[in-house]
Order: structure tokens, then C-alpha cells, then sequence
């Protein structure tokens, strides 16, 4: 037999990153995002774009459901995963409801969805997911640390703090504001907008602090590197939340904004740790 | 040599491993235990360091609360005050009832109580209990593989065979019967449970 067709046990067994499915992650995500808007600014495919930003926004989030509730199946009678990935899975499926709802409202409605009841979906996928988080965490590590306490509950704060500072500080600084160009189109600070903001900065803060727990205790595990890529895709979608509710409060936000660009690879990224914790498991 | 309580408590460890992670992730630890080192998932839990080693290649320092998880289901410690020895509390039905049957069974408890103090090779318990042979032997064998008797040494035959002598794992049980539930507690032997891998492995509480 030929040296190289012995096969070795490994020592410790991997699963490493595939970064050709990272690549092709970035690469749909962003190749999207420059077909959509360059469709905008053609006249006559103005409305397409908007039905295939819509189609991509369900897509995805109804993927993930669906992949979430198969591995439920999967681990049917198991009393950690079932009842981890249902609840996942629900959380994916008002995800999707809530852009179903979007896209009647804007295409079908003609009506301003936000806010709307499409907000109560957007804003019960955190409670989901945090009820996923804790699902795991209270099977393998019933007892937290300090640590664990201290980045559970620092986390929601640090980054509220954050997003009310952003919000905030033109006026901490400068009350006068006119000689600041971008501080004018800063419209309704302390606005519904405004709080509005804050509920769901520090509910997707909250899912960002448990994550980085819960990837801390499966860290040099076999699911290790999937709780990491799952807890990149959280920050991503924190990241996405921020600049959304930043803009609302700001700018505006635009359905071909590029925030969208962290919302997609969020759920794409959450939708491959799936994949990999269950191949690992 | 093996340890009584660790056999006593395989049987239910293996199917609260199965309850707690479905048996697709139970068939991989168990391929994992096979090529990594050569056994299987009962001689792994019985090497439960081994079986603890696999568990954190899966899941990391997750492993521990998943073992807690296993056992506490299974069994419970109470330390005592008075004195240093400790009562297992059987939390598992069928564990409880192995006891149960065994001290409703006139014969098996005049074996468990002939071994209780001392250790004997089975035809001097039989002998001890005026028990019939064949259904002596079954009744021994029955309480051996539920591991309430270990073998803890050899004597020598008249032919110089050396023949295995047995005692009972516990010192003491206690049945309490609160309500419609039927607790079953065990004192067992201090080395017992001081060498048992699992317990030495994991740390629970009742």
C-alpha cells in the first residue's frame, strides 16, 4: 500500500472555515447589491430592482428557517438541539414575515411600512434568538463566570451607549449645529425614530453578548468554528441594525442602501454555521 | 479492574447520552471513540476520562455542563454530616427498581446481605444462603451484571484456581416512599466512589 493512501486518525478532529464559501458569500452579497442598484438608476427596471431586493430579503431569511426546522427534525427526541432549532427556526420564519410584510405594504399597499406591524416580527426574532442562545448555554455551561456576566450584560450596554452617542453627540457638542453640514440632516433626535432605535439596538445587543459566550465555551471544540462564524454573522447583523436605525434617525434609509449588505451576509453566514454545526454533530 | 458504581450506572448513562443528543451525534462520538481509542461507548464510559476527552474534541469546555447534564438526571450525592461516607439517590427509575426487585426477591437480598460485610466466591453464598444452585447462579449473575455485586479479589481452590470473590457496592439503601414516588437511596462503599471515573470526572450534586 502507498504511503499516501494510509489514512491517519487525527489527532484532534477539525472543522476549519471553508473561505471558498465565505468568498462565494461576499460574492453574492455584494454582486446583488451592484445588479440592484445599478437596475434602479435604469428607469424601466426601477421597480424590478426593488421586486428582486424584496425577493433576496425573504429568500434568505425563509432559508434559514426552513434549513433550521429540517435539522430540528433531524435531531427530533435529542432534548438540546430539537427544541434549539425549532425556536431558531421560528425566529428566521417572523424574520421573513416581517419582509413579506415590507413588501405588501410598499408594493401592494402603497403605505409607509415603518413603522408597522412588520416591526413586531423585526423586533420578536431577538427574544428568539436569545431564547435559542440560552437554550444552548443553560445544557453546557449551566453556571457563567464572572466573565461570562460581565460580557452578557456589558455588552447590550456598550453598544447602546454607542449608538446614543452616535445619535447624540453633534448636539453634546454643539448646540448651534449649523456650522456642521451633516449634523443638519440630523432631523428628529429624540424622536419615536430615536427610541424606537434603542429597543432594537439592545435587544440585538443582547443576542451579540450571549454568542460571544457561547462561542467562548464550545472555543477548540469540533462546533467551535461554527459558533464563531454564527457569532460574526450576529455581529454583522447588529452591525446592519445600527446603520438602519442610525439612518432612520438621520438620513433616511433607502431599500438599495448598502446596510443591506450586512443584513445578507449576516444570514448567509448564520445560515453556513448552521450547516457546519450540524455536519460536525 | 472495573468499578461497581460505574458499571451500575452505564446502562442509564448511555440512554441519557442518547436522550440529551440524539442518536445521529451519539454515533459520532461513538465512531470517534472506536478510531481514537479503540472502544466502545460502554468500555468508554466505564474509562470515562476517555469518553471525557472525545466529549471536548466535540464540544469544548461545553463537555462539562453535557456530563453534569448526563448524570444528574441519572443519580444525586448527599454528603453526609456525620460522617464522610456519601448516599447516591437513585433519580433513575430503572436504576431504582433494580434495587426495588433485588430486595423484594427473598434470595437475591439474602445474597446482597450475605456479601454485605464480607466478601465470599459464589458457592460459599450459596452455601450462606441455602439457595437451589441454578437458580443461585442466576440470581448472582443478574445482581453482578446490574453491578450491585463486584468482584473485589480471588481465593484459591483446593485445585489452586484461583476463584473470584464478590461484595455488595453499597453498605446501606434506604426506600423512602413519599406520596406515589419511591426514592431510593444508597450508601455506598467510600473506595466506590472514590474510584469511579465518572465520579472523579464529574462533579454533581443532588
Amino acid at each position: 500500500m502507498k504511503d499516501q493512501d494510509v489514512e491517519v486518525v487525527p489527532e484532534k478532529l477539525g472543522s476549519p472555515i471553508n473561505f471558498k464559501i465565505i468568498a462565494i458569500i461576499v460574492g453574492i452579497v455584494v454582486g446583488f447589491h451592484f445588479l440592484v442598484n445599478y437596475l434602479a438608476e435604469v428607469d424601466v427596471y426601477a421597480s424590478t430592482s426593488d421586486v428582486l431586493i424584496y425577493g433576496f430579503s425573504m429568500i434568505i431569511p425563509l432559508s434559514v428557517s426552513a434549513f433550521a426546522f429540517l435539522t430540528s427534525r433531524r435531531y427530533s427526541g435529542a432534548l438540546v438541539y430539537s427544541k434549539a432549532y425549532v425556536v431558531l427556526g421560528v425566529a428566521f420564519m417572523l424574520m421573513f414575515f416581517a419582509e413579506l410584510t415590507y413588501f405588501i405594504y410598499e408594493q401592494f399597499l402603497d403605505l409607509d411600512p415603518y413603522p408597522s406591524i412588520a416591526d413586531i416580527f423585526f423586533f420578536v426574532f431577538y427574544p428568539l434568538i436569545v431564547i435559542y442562545l440560552i437554550i444552548n448555554l443553560k445544557f453546557f455551561a449551566p453556571k457563567i463566570s464572572k466573565s461570562g456576566i460581565a460580557l452578557i450584560t456589558g455588552m447590550p450596554i456598550i453598544v447602546t451607549a454607542t449608538y446614543v452617542y452616535l445619535i447624540i453627540s453633534p448636539y453634546a457638542i454643539d448646540t448651534g449645529l449649523a456650522s456642521y453640514d451633516i449634523f443638519e440632516i440630523i432631523e428628529d433626535y429624540g424622536s419615536f425614530d430615536f427610541y424606537y432605535g434603542i429597543i432594537f439596538i439592545s435587544a440585538a445587543s443582547v443576542t451579540l453578548g450571549l454568542s460571544i459566550h457561547t462561542a467562548k465555551i464550545f472555543r477548540g471544540g469540533l462546533i467551535g468554528t461554527a459558533w464563531l462564524i454564527l457569532v460574526i454573522g450576529i455581529i454583522l447583523n447588529l452591525f446592519g441594525d445600527t446603520w438602519y436605525y442610525y439612518s432612520e434617525v438621520t438620513t433616511g434609509y433607502l431599500l438599495s442602501d448598502p446596510v443591506n449588505l450586512c443584513w445578507y451576509s449576516a444570514y448567509l453566514l448564520i445560515l453556513y454555521a448552521l450547516y457546519k454545526h450540524k455536519k460536525a454533530l | 479492574m472495573e468499578n461497581g458504581l460505574d458499571t451500575l450506572l452505564v446502562p442509564s448513562l448511555r440512554k441519557s447520552i442518547e436522550e440529551n443528543l440524539g442518536k445521529d451525534t451519539l454515533n459520532k462520538i461513538e465512531e470517534r471513540l472506536m478510531e481514537r481509542h479503540g472502544l466502545g461507548l460502554v468500555q468508554a464510559i466505564k474509562n470515562f476520562h476517555k469518553f471525557d476527552s472525545v466529549l471536548r474534541e466535540f464540544f469544548g469546555a461545553g463537555a462539562d455542563g453535557l456530563e453534569q447534564k448526563f448524570l444528574q438526571k441519572i443519580v444525586g450525592i448527599e454528603k453526609s454530616r456525620q460522617t464522610d461516607s456519601n448516599w447516591i439517590q437513585m433519580k433513575d427509575p430503572e436504576l431504582a427498581r433494580i434495587f426495588l426487585e433485588s430486595f423484594a426477591d427473598q434470595d437475591k437480598k439474602a445474597i446482597l446481605g450475605s456479601v454485605m460485610s464480607e466478601s465470599l466466591i459464589i458457592a460459599k453464598i450459596l452455601d450462606s444462603c441455602r439457595i437451589p444452585q441454578t437458580s443461585g447462579y442466576r440470581k448472582i449473575n443478574y445482581l453482578i451484571n446490574n453491578g450491585l455485586l463486584v468482584s473485589n479479589g480471588f481465593e484459591l481452590s483446593h485445585d489452586g484456581k484461583k476463584v473470584k470473590k464478590y461484595e455488595t457496592i453499597f453498605e446501606n439503601v434506604k426506600v423512602d416512599i413519599i406520596k406515589n414516588d419511591v426514592e431510593v437511596k444508597v450508601q455506598l462503599k467510600n473506595s466506590l466512589l472514590s474510584e469511579s471515573s465518572i465520579l472523579q470526572t464529574v462533579q454533581i450534586s443532588s
